[in-house]
């Protein structure tokens, strides 16, 4: 079965694993209408039940404290979440891996973590960087450079997109957005942010060299769908960010946590029709194998992938249609 | 006895972290690879003449910057053979068994604004004062079970009446999601995982997978020494009546013999890529 990767990106706190959980959960019922089937193995489904008990556990109370346990381990510890993709009733083609890690290791960067997050961006075909969104829209954006750390995620992508041989699919996530989301004035709002809170990632991502290369979208993913941001409270100097419910008897719906899925399936289906299955997609010709039948299953997939209300493909289109 | 702990501060830049340094002991990546999951787990094994104790995800009193409970984690090194040793460690993977850590270790393990936390070694050591435990001898058979607190309790139990068995590597794994084969494959002593089959202790009857490792050493040992001795009697006679070689001639005929093997495999090579 062939490989494929993906990274969860950032820094400690911001959502990685609460995105990934959450992103599983909706995997089937989105796949479930399409010719396709996704699988975890034993091991990763077993993991990712857990996250989501937590996850689920966090509309449980009116003022939804708290957040995922944080990832641990150093990266010899680490290990991906695997899924079997492919047609329904046919042997899988493809894992996708989804790396999580420590967020940790942005701020005790070892020559070992260095490394793991060098790998990362060059064995990825896809990264997914998690936004904190309260951090990046209250407060006039006080608090996004201490808990999205921006630049430290700009700096990665400078050293280590270099001489790019061949395209890649970046998506900015934000999650915690559920207040963010509510009409096309904050959707458009939240996208503006995110636009003016990364403006030297997107700068970058837009040079010459990599404009045909890096395909970017922002897919906003409300985790639990039912808890907003309300108030920060200022704990020792240190900003203590609470949630509360939308009412008491609301429980976890998420929202659009299917839709990074969607785009990375979109952006492999046309890496294959336009031929470019060299380098790190040479693995795509096997994929596929002429089955025009799975072709046509994620195509009908990535018609769900949205653009508008806070979605958007910053560039790269002719990359992901 | 050595005492490692993992946990983190509450500012954003205590992540989680292993003080004083991430363990370098030969068995810990093996321990460790074999826990999977977010929730509470626990390794017990023997590597090298040491006796290595992980236990993992202890709830703490603690919250990070994002309100998240911290959770703490202890690695404890002792000395294989030495019996006070391993009691210690039995009755802290007891206690863990119990759920009786947590209130304890947050005495030990506590918070620091300069270093994101500190610990009090001599009192995670002391987690094991005023516990008893029985001397019996270990049940050979390796034996796997689904994780739930019932079988937590069992093997609690099973711990406080037997020593440990002899024999290196993993020894007892309580994890979430680790897979049944690969609990077989890494011939723990005790297992309990959710992905395990069975509700009860089921013992490994397979040879080849369940043995623990000095069992099956110690068989292939004895059978290689008998064959030894035998070999050895029934060449006494012809020794004494054969004049020896002289030493330079021994050599020369090792160094023959190495050049044959030699190409012998690259032939064997050869014929492997021909064919």
């Amino acid at each position: 079965m062939q490989e494929l990767k993906v990274a969860m990106l950032g820094p400690t706190g911001v959502g990685k694993t609460s995105l990934l959980a959450a992103m599983y959960d909706q995997f089937s019922s989105s796949i479930g209408k399409t010719n396709l089937q996704l699988v975890a193995d034993d091991e990763s489904e077993g993991d990712l039940q857990d996250r989501l008990i937590e996850l689920k556990s966090l509309a449980d109370d009116f003022e939804a404290t708290g957040g995922l346990e944080g990832t641990k381990g150093e990266p010899a510890d680490l290990r991906s979440f695997r899924f079997a993709l492919g047609r329904r009733g046919k042997k899988p083609s493809l894992e996708l891996q989804f790396w999580d890690y420590p967020g940790g290791f942005h701020i005790e960067p070892s020559p070992e973590r260095r490394q793991f997050i060098q790998k990362l961006l060059h064995e990825c075909v896809a990264i997914i960087i998690a936004i904190d969104a309260p951090a990046l829209m209250e407060k006039n954006g006080k608090y996004h450079e201490l808990m999205n750390r921006p630049q430290q995620m700009t700096n990665l992508f400078r050293r280590f997109y270099q001489d790019l041989d061949s395209p890649r699919l970046v998506i900015f996530a934000p999650i915690r957005c559920e207040k963010y989301m509510q009409n096309s004035r904050k959707t458009d709002e939240l996208c503006q942010k995110i636009k003016d809170g990364y403006k030297g990632l997107f700068d970058f991502f837009s040079a010459e060299d990599l404009r045909n290369k890096v395909a970017v979208v922002i897919t906003p993913v409300q985790t639990i769908g039912t808890v907003i941001f309300s108030t920060i409270k200022i704990v020792d100097g240190n900003p203590k960010f609470r949630f509360h419910k939308v009412s008491h008897d609301a429980s976890y719906e998420p929202k659009d946590s299917e839709q990074p899925l969607r785009f990375l399936l979109s952006f492999l289906l046309k890496m294959h029709l336009s031929h470019r299955e060299t380098g790190i997609f040479g693995f795509l010709r096997q994929v596929f194998g002429g089955d025009k039948h799975l072709e046509d299953a994620i195509l009908d997939l990535s018609k769900g992938c949205k653009s508008s209300n806070g979605f958007a493909v910053v560039q790269g289109n002719g990359l992901l249609k | 006895m050595k005492v490692y702990v993992q946990s983190r501060g509450e500012l954003q830049d205590f992540d989680y972290t292993w003080k004083d340094e991430v363990p370098d002991i030969e068995g810990f990546r093996d321990l460790k690879n074999l826990l999977r999951t977010s929730l509470f787990s626990l390794a017990l094994g023997r590597y090298k003449s040491k006796l290595l104790l992980l236990v993992e995800g202890i709830k703490s009193d603690r919250k990070d910057f994002r309100q998240r409970v911290i959770n703490n984690s202890i690695f404890l090194v002792g000395e294989s053979n030495d019996t006070e040793d391993e009691k210690k460690i039995r009755l802290i993977a007891i206690a863990a068994l119990r759920d009786e850590l947590e209130e304890k270790l947050n005495q030990a393990i506590y918070s620091d604004r300069e270093f994101g936390f500190k610990y009090d070694e001599s009192k995670i050591v002391e987690l094991s004062i005023g516990g008893n435990v029985k001397n019996g001898s270990a049940e050979q058979d390796c034996k796997l079970a689904r994780y739930s607190d019932e079988m937590r309790r069992k093997l609690a139990s099973e711990l406080e009446q037997s020593t440990l068995p002899l024999g290196e590597g993993p020894l007892v794994i309580v994890t979430g999601n680790r897979s049944e084969k690969a609990l077989k494959e890494a011939r723990v002593w005790r297992g309990l995982s959710k992905l395990v089959e069975y509700d009860h202790w089921e013992p490994i009857t397979d040879g080849s997978t369940g043995r623990p490792v000095f069992f099956m050493i110690a068989i292939v040992l004895t059978v290689v020494a008998i064959a030894v001795i035998i070999l050895l009697m029934l060449n006494i006679p012809e020794d004494t009546t054969q004049p020896s070689e002289p030493i330079e001639n021994q050599s020369e005929t090792i160094l023959e013999n190495n050049n044959l093997q030699e190409n012998d495999q690259e032939q064997t090579s050869y014929s492997k890529l021909n064919s």
